[in-house]
């Protein structure tokens, strides 16, 4: 079935009108190339091919999801049945409003390149090796993995409200892990590059910048426990920023499952926060012009001058709570339901350098990376520092391990105090550093 | 199917493939979810494919199909040879498999009520029961349940230029529910969950004391927890914890595809002591029932017993066909793949320690000052560094042998190997119920893990006090 993916959306939106309250189809055609890279050379070259679609038909709110791949027309007519006789099986739902209904989004370029919908696997082994190279350059005897991947998407929306839109997307992605021995000793580091078009994409120096980072990591030692102030760095900040923006999608606030419940309008943080939700961005890796409903995409505001401005909604979301669909929805492939999901998060620039917020902390931690996993009810962080160091009298003295955070998110917030004006860059979004005063550092004794 | 798969290894042999291997893949899942007193989401899922892997020129070469005509997956075949050779001459070492002899054969799991028999309403009135259960115990402070029940029926077949013909059928049933509760500023949630690879028969075996109700209660009695004291502690770590620790930070480092690449901490210690002589860790596949069961691993080698530690003693890895090559050794049958699109990869099935001798209140009086860490919530690790932290449902402070004050959010973290040699005490009371879902290079395993009571001398918690 080579058709049109639009054509065949079209006509299951068909199939299913007039035997259902509404529904949806989303259809998807996916082909990922990737380079495995191991123990400092290359292990294998995947090709593959994806396609399928699903189905959410919805009964008096009740909801159906059915997905079936590949795309055959006998796996349509079996989606299209079995979705709608699990909508009619679910409960009546008063809280589901309806699906979006068509309207016309901004267009958002560079999110397709045909130089990487074409690359060869050469290509990629190319790069490949530039990267080994890069790090080897610096260590000769680094233990090198990762890998190199490039996908296409192309894929349809519809549904029985009228929205009808179709595109296509590519991605580019390296990264890699570095290991170094000495002794009984071991230090990594791991790096990355990723965009959605060949221009933005310069994964060269990335073994060669991981390899730098990890040598700093020998001899690592316990911090001892006490309150510090930390500094988190570009990718540690934007953790921290990802996991404020999970507590605010709609969802988890309807359910009461978060800690930012009822904060909406309120001064959460310091004066100094700002971030917005940009998915427009040219290029931006969580760009788009619509949501995964359908739905035009535009700007948001999440945290302004420390106050909550908004959730994350959305068609069910926004319907429940009476508010205005934000556009959030989002879809991982044809074989996942809807969720809702931020798209590129920006914090604000302040006005310090990253060295300048060492500095002046005098002692001090700081993270370079690290997952922040907050439990998303109560905000309570407790977790590892993955990549950090000591700061003393303003100098990083020695790399940390078996070293722990503790905090709440909410007290997190307020007691940030500085963000840099220098930051890392990923298509669609610069992350600044951020700096915490007093946080409760588990180590040795 | 068999006899495109046929063709396909006949095809690799004729374009000079020196190892081929086709495996279809057929997928059906069902999943029904209620939350706060509703059933919202009814779910139907469907798949299937076929992957090739190939070796040629002693290059890898791999390629998947959702299609499944004949010239599609000719042309995937091709795809596969053709990446093959684009690494010719781009690889330090030769691609290998171990030759081992053919494995033929094909075999089902029986259950005793497929889920695909129960009819749609009867698992829903059941689900509507155990969400209706959680949220009885305390209207007020709980505010939020999630119920779910979810089935997947799994068909494999193995197709390689050994001669191996293996083909075999799964099912696998996971109910779980969680429960969010608040007083005040205070949140709190709780999680349960049943799982095996067995049939609807599970769900007539589950009792609300240990499911429904368990997580609502556990919910409303943290809200009065607090939070942990940061800091180094001697500690109790219950069956689910230890389950975690055996699979995230020994399990991943005894994987050989991390052995060989030189990521394991445990890489050139095969037959020293790395752990307490009361230490003894095993991952088996062949454990009936066990969310981590199976028959065949994803290359066509039969499940079996392997004994990671033993007394102390590293005895050996876990490998497939290609790392048993490379290191000497024989496949484990722990290669395992997700679906058609991957490829398979070492990976774990149910991995425990196995019991001792020790009881839980001998444990407890060991202990002036210490915590007691009970419920794995999530764990990672670094593997080359050998450093895991984990993150646990609740923990008890424990004062002069007593268990005193209860915790919340309370996350430990370690070193492995100083961690391994720093169990001092292993129980009796041996439990291996964690279903679960290991992500591995982003696929996911279903597995299952667990053991004894272990009172370790020293773990680092991260607190807020």
């Amino acid at each position: 079935m080579k058709d049109d993916l639009l054509d065949i959306a079209l006509k299951t939106i068909e199939k299913l009108k007039g035997r259902i309250d509404q529904a949806d189809v989303f259809l998807e055609r996916r082909k990922v190339i990737s380079l495995e890279m191991k123990k400092s050379s290359f292990s294998q070259i995947e090709v593959s091919y994806d396609e399928g679609l699903s189905v959410r038909a919805f009964y008096k709110g009740g909801r159906g999801f059915s997905s079936c791949s590949p795309l055959i027309e006998e796996n349509i007519d079996k989606v299209v049945e079995s979705a709608i006789a699990l909508a009619r099986s679910a409960q009546p739902d008063p809280d589901f409003k309806s699906l979006p209904s068509a309207e016309e989004g901004k267009e958002v370029k560079g999110l397709y390149d045909e130089k990487v919908a074409e690359l060869s696997p050469n290509e990629l082994v190319d790069w490949g090796k530039e990267i080994l190279e890069s790090a080897q350059s610096v260590e000769k005897t680094a233990i090198i993995s990762g890998g190199i991947s490039s996908s296409y998407v192309e894929f349809a929306i519809a549904n029985t409200e009228g929205v009808a839109i179709e595109d296509k997307r590519t991605s580019i992605g390296a990264g890699v892990m570095v290991i170094l021995n000495k002794g009984e000793e071991v230090a990594s580091y791991f790096d990355f590059d990723q965009a959605r078009r060949l221009q933005d994409f310069n994964p060269v120096d990335i073994g060669e910048k991981a390899c730098l980072q990890a040598k700093e990591f020998f001899g690592a030692k316990q911090a001892p426990t006490g309150s510090y102030p930390v500094v988190f760095s570009y990718l540690a900040s934007s953790g921290i920023v990802g996991a404020i923006a999970g507590a605010a999608i709609a969802e988890e606030i309807q359910r009461k499952r978060s800690y930012l419940v009822g904060k909406k309008g309120e001064k959460i943080a310091w004066e100094g926060l700002t971030i917005r939700d940009l998915p427009l961005i040219e290029g931006g890796l969580a760009s788009s012009s619509y949501d995964g409903e359908g739905v035009p995409h535009k700007e948001l505001t999440l945290i302004e001058d420390g106050i909550l401005k908004n959730y994350f909604h959305n068609s069910y979301t926004a319907g429940k709570a009476q508010e205005e669909n934000t556009g959030h929805a989002s879809r991982g492939s044809y074989r996942y339901g809807v969720g809702i999901s931020p798209t590129n998060l920006q914090v604000d620039l302040g006005d310090w350098s990253l060295d300048e917020m060492i500095k002046d902390m005098k002692n001090g931690i700081l993270i370079l990376q690290t997952s922040i996993q907050p439990n998303p009810v109560s905000g309570d962080v407790s977790g590892p520092i993955d990549f950090g160091f000591m700061v003393e009298n303003g100098e990083k003295t020695y790399p940390l391990k078996n070293t722990m955070l503790g905090f709440n998110m909410l007290d997190l917030l307020q007691k940030i105090d500085a963000i840099s004006r220098d930051y890392r860059e990923e298509p669609g979004v610069k992350m600044p550093a951020i700096r915490v005063q007093n946080l409760r550092i588990g180590g040795g004794r | 199917m068999e006899d495109i798969l046929e063709w396909l290894i006949e095809e690799a042999n004729n374009k000079g493939c020196s190892f081929a291997e086709a495996r279809y893949v057929k997928k059906r899942s069902s999943s029904i979810r209620a939350q706060d007193g509703r059933i919202e989401e009814l779910t139907q899922r469907e798949s299937a494919g076929v992957a090739i892997r190939v070796i040629k020129d002693g290059c890898w070469g791999f390629a998947s199909s959702a299609s499944l005509e004949k010239g599609r997956l000719a042309e995937a075949l091709y795809d596969a040879i053709a990446s093959a050779s684009f690494l010719k001459g781009s690889t330090e070492e030769k691609a290998e498999v171990k030759e081992i002899p053919p494995t033929v054969g094909r075999k089902e799991l029986k259950c005793k009520i497929s889920p695909e028999d129960v009819v749609v309403e009867d698992k829903a009135q059941r689900v509507l029961e155990w969400e209706r259960e959680a949220r009885g115990v305390d209207s007020e402070r709980i505010n939020n349940t999630v119920v779910s029940l979810s089935d997947v029926v799994r068909e494999e077949m193995v197709f390689n230029s050994f001669g191996t013909r293996v083909g075999s059928k799964l099912v696998h049933t996971l109910a779980s529910v969680f429960v969010s509760a608040s007083e005040g500023e205070i949140r709190q949630s709780a999680y349960e969950r049943k799982g095996g690879a067995k049939g609807y028969e599970l769900v007539e075996e589950i009792e609300p004391e240990e499911f429904s109700l368990k997580a609502a209660n556990k919910a409303i009695q943290l809200l009065s927890a607090s939070p942990p004291p940061a800091g180094v502690f001697p500690a109790i770590l219950d069956p689910e914890v230890v389950g975690l620790f055996v699979h995230e930070a020994l399990g991943h480092n005894s994987e050989a595809d991390a052995v060989w690449s030189g990521q394991s901490i445990i890489k050139d210690k095969k037959g020293q002591a790395i752990a307490a002589p009361c230490v003894t860790i095993i991952d088996d596949a062949t454990i009936e029932e066990a969310f981590g069961f199976y028959f065949y691993d994803s290359e066509g080698t039969p499940a079996r017993k392997n004994v990671i530690i033993k007394d102390g003693i590293l005895m050996d890895y876990l490998y497939n066909l290609e790392t048993a090559a490379k290191l000497e050794a024989n496949p484990t049958g722990n290669a395992r793949a997700e679906g058609y699109e991957v490829p398979p990869i070492v990976r774990m099935s149910n991995t425990f320690m196995a019991p001792g001798d020790w009881t839980f209140e001998e444990m407890l009086k060991e202990i002036k000052e210490g915590v007691y860490l009970k419920g794995g919530r999530w764990g990672y690790v670094y593997p080359e560094r050998g450093q895991f932290t984990f993150n646990v449902e609740e923990a008890w402070l424990i004062k002069d042998g007593e268990l005193k004050e209860h915790l919340r959010d309370v996350s430990m973290s370690g070193m492995t190997l100083e961690t391994l040699k720093k169990i001092k005490g292993v129980s009796r009371d041996f439990k291996l119920a964690s279903p679960g879902y290991c992500g591995k290079n982003g696929q996911t395993a279903f597995v299952d893990n667990g053991g004894p009571y272990i009172l370790v001398e020293e773990i680092t918690v991260g607190g807020r006090r």
